[in-house]
């Protein structure tokens, strides 16, 4: 009892300290880079320290990435026939490396529950290997729900490593000093892409060429002008709409967290008081429960995109007037009506439980 | 001048105009979906997803309107580039002699 105590002690005193070090060194780096940097790129304008997606220190990691990557030379970049010198500050690799550490620690996991299961000893599953089944599965059940059970046995893999993935990255934000690396355009837009892909591939493998171009020409065929135009502009709207909406949230949670971090420290500041209130602790609660939320609709979308795309022209043309994510509503749920297995059931009453279990 | 003054009223006021929106349109897709899982509690899984889905579309129209937040601040004028012009407006206007 005592010693959880002391934990939640210690938790919360490095949650206070961390980000007054971070605004700290930020400041400093600010000054620092604002002297070297060419003042014409800013538009005449002062260069703030914390403008949105150009920060020119980063985060704590930063330094550190760089100096593994040996990257503490100036960047020079060539524009129209001149080099571009921008100093070592402005080259940001903290996302990239967080993004990829977080990639390879899920895949670590994954390897190591498979192995662990394999070698069960006595048909008890090892507790790395039971959370990482119960994970699984509960998504795959929750899945089930949205594509069926055909499509989800065979996409469960893509759409659940978008939810891990994503739901690693946005709570690595919540580690004091961090951000998250979706609130960098740079990740959002990644994972977009793969999904638009992703989505055109599975298909034209899963539903033929002939349905796949029937879902853009539309149901009534002398509409086809009208109408051809209108799908090909919405599935390009629709990466764009999900690393948008992604990033959006993760980079405007982040921003409101700084802000309120600064104002606490900068209210004790006043008194020379050298820590902050943790005005941010609130907001950063709710970043727990935003982190996972945005997760789940990423790849919920990813899932309904492909099982639009990925059904038959034919078998749905009796729901036409109903929107996309109604009418996939639907279509699940009628194939969870034929095939009622209790987990399913038991899945789609709880999928909260099932998908944070 | 009168660009800047725009433009700043417009970076200010564009986001919680839309966050309004936002606001209503949210609070009537919570309003149905509360209710239909009142009525149907076995039905509520099925309800839940399809609320957090719609609840993310609508969201997403405010995200947009947060991006183009931070796009019209990046135009926003210093301090520096600012304060010549007051000065002079004021010393048209005879206020700062």
């Amino acid at each position: 009892m005592f010693k959880t105590f002391r934990l939640l002690f210690l938790t919360l005193l490095l949650c206070f300290a961390l980000p007054v070090l971070a605004q700290e060194a930020g400041h400093d780096g600010a000054g620092a880079t604002h002297e070297t940097t060419a003042p014409a790129e800013h538009g005449g304008g002062e260069a703030e320290p914390d403008r949105p997606f150009n920060a020119h220190q980063g985060t704590w990691l930063n330094p550190l990435v760089r100096s593994i990557l040996g990257l503490e030379k100036p960047h020079v970049s060539i524009h129209d026939g001149d080099p571009h010198v921008s100093p070592a500050e402005s080259v940001q690799y903290d996302f990239l490396f967080l993004a990829l550490g977080i990639m390879a620690l899920l895949a670590v996991l994954g390897v190591l529950a498979g192995k662990q299961v394999k070698v069960r000893p006595d048909g008890k599953p090892t507790s790395i290997a039971n959370a990482a089944e119960a994970a699984a599965e509960g998504y795959k059940n929750y899945l089930i729900g949205i594509m069926g059970p055909k499509l989800a046995d065979k996409y469960t893999p893509l759409i659940a490593s978008y939810f891990f993935c994503i739901l690693f990255m946005n709570y690595a934000g919540l580690i004091p000093g961090l951000m998250s690396p979706t609130a960098n355009p740079n990740v959002p837009i990644g994972l977009a892409l793969v999904s638009f892909f992703a989505v055109h591939i599975i298909a034209l493998k899963e539903a033929g060429f002939k349905s796949w171009i029937m879902h853009f020409v539309g149901e009534p065929l002398w509409l086809a002008p009208l109408n051809f135009p209108l799908h090909i502009i919405g599935e390009f709207i629709k990466p764009i709409s999900l690393s948008v909406r992604l990033l959006g949230n993760v980079f405007g949670e982040e921003m409101v967290v700084m802000k309120l971090a600064g104002l606490g420290i900068g209210l004790l500041a006043a008194y020379s008081i050298p820590f902050g209130i943790p005005f941010n602790l609130l907001m950063m609660c709710l970043g727990v429960l935003f982190g996972a939320l945005q997760a789940l609709v990423f790849s919920t979308l990813v899932a309904i995109y492909i099982s639009i795309l990925s059904t038959h022209h034919d078998d749905h043309d009796e729901h036409n007037d109903h929107g996309h994510v109604e009418h996939v509503r639907l279509h699940g749920h009628e194939q969870i009506v034929g095939h009622p297995s209790e987990a399913t059931i038991a899945m789609v009453a709880h999928p909260a439980e099932a998908t944070m279990g | 001048m009168i660009y800047w003054g725009l433009l700043a009223l417009a970076a200010g006021l564009g986001l919680p105009i839309a966050a309004m929106g936002c606001g209503i349109g949210q609070g009537i897709a919570v309003n149905g979906a509360m209710q239909g899982m009142a009525r149907q509690p076995e039905a509520s899984g099925t309800i839940q997803t399809g609320m957090i889905i719609g609840l993310a579309i609508i969201e997403s129209l405010v995200i947009y309107s947060l991006v183009m937040f931070f796009m019209l601040q990046g135009k926003l004028p210093g301090i520096d580039v600012v304060k010549p012009l007051v000065e002079a407006a004021g010393k048209t206007a005879g206020l700062l002699g």
